[in-house]
């Protein structure tokens, strides 16, 4: 285990924007599913208060997605996992 | 039988194909309570291979995320999961075939890879698990820090293995 503290930008990892996401999804699942359960993910992001960081919003819209037993869910998961994966590279390891 | 691919594989099937991501949903994998009995599995293997990580990997469409497990540690452990781009067992999928890396730091495809370059995996060997509708939906594998052969029995041990796991997959599909 590297004893230095890596960051996301190490790995190479970026977060996707919001377009970036939704312009996935649409090609995955269309644009009409696409868009309602984007408005499920947002709606449901907006509920539980003011809106936090980027990291945040997409994992909200992560977990939205995912409890969908479709395609849709498929690319919930997917993304949760990238987006659990840069907050994880985010926080600072400490010395093995 | 398919060759295992070892070096630059020719990808035969996208990521996202929309009916295997739908066989992915179908089989409920995230709701269900087959982690223990996945991840027995997984340290069965790990132990007869003598290495230290054993997965089963669920190739999704950006990412692959683990069902079962051994010999995760650090982020992975609390992810459970990669992006997909990363990772080994996205070409078990993509070619539909076993994928045997014996050195990954000499390997033209995964060299590159975080995963070699910033965990260490040096050595892996997937196998594909496939439904029984015929859909690849992941892998399953072992791998471990040090460069090493693979043989055909190792490779029919793996996929032994992935029988049994996708057996269990099945046992919970609904519908």
């Amino acid at each position: 285990m590297s004893t230095d503290q890596p960051s996301p930008a190490d790995y190479g990892l970026t977060l996707p924007s919001e377009a970036e996401v939704i312009a996935d999804l649409m090609k995955l699942v269309g644009a009409d599913v696409a868009i309602f359960a984007w408005r499920e993910a947002s709606d449901s992001h907006e509920d539980t208060g003011p809106r936090g960081n980027q990291e945040d919003l997409l994992l909200r819209i992560a977990e939205q997605l995912a409890a969908r037993s479709d395609v849709a869910g498929v690319f919930g998961r997917s993304l949760a996992v990238r987006v659990h994966t840069y907050v994880a590279l985010s926080t600072a390891r400490t010395p093995a | 039988m398919t060759a295992p691919s070892r070096g630059a594989p020719p990808d035969a099937q996208t990521l996202d194909d929309t009916a295997r991501l739908q066989e992915i949903a179908d089989l409920r994998l995230h709701d269900s309570d087959i982690d223990g009995i996945l991840s027995e599995i997984a340290a069965e293997a790990a132990a007869q291979f003598g290495l230290p990580v054993a997965l089963v990997s669920i190739v999704l469409d950006q990412a692959q995320y683990f069902r079962g497990s051994h010999g995760l540690d650090g982020w992975m452990a609390t992810t459970r999961g990669t992006p997909a781009e990363w990772s080994f067992c996205q070409h078990v999928v993509r070619n539909r075939a076993p994928f045997v890396v014996e050195d990954a730091q000499k390997h033209p495809v995964m060299q590159d890879s975080p995963l070699v370059r910033m965990e260490g995996v040096r050595c892996y060997a997937g196998v594909p698990l496939v439904t029984f509708r015929g859909h690849v939906i992941g892998s399953f594998c072992v791998q471990g820090p040090e460069a090493r052969s693979f043989t055909e029995y190792d490779l029919a041990q793996l996929k032994r293995y992935a029988k049994r796991v996708i057996t269990r997959i099945e046992e919970r599909r609904q519908g």
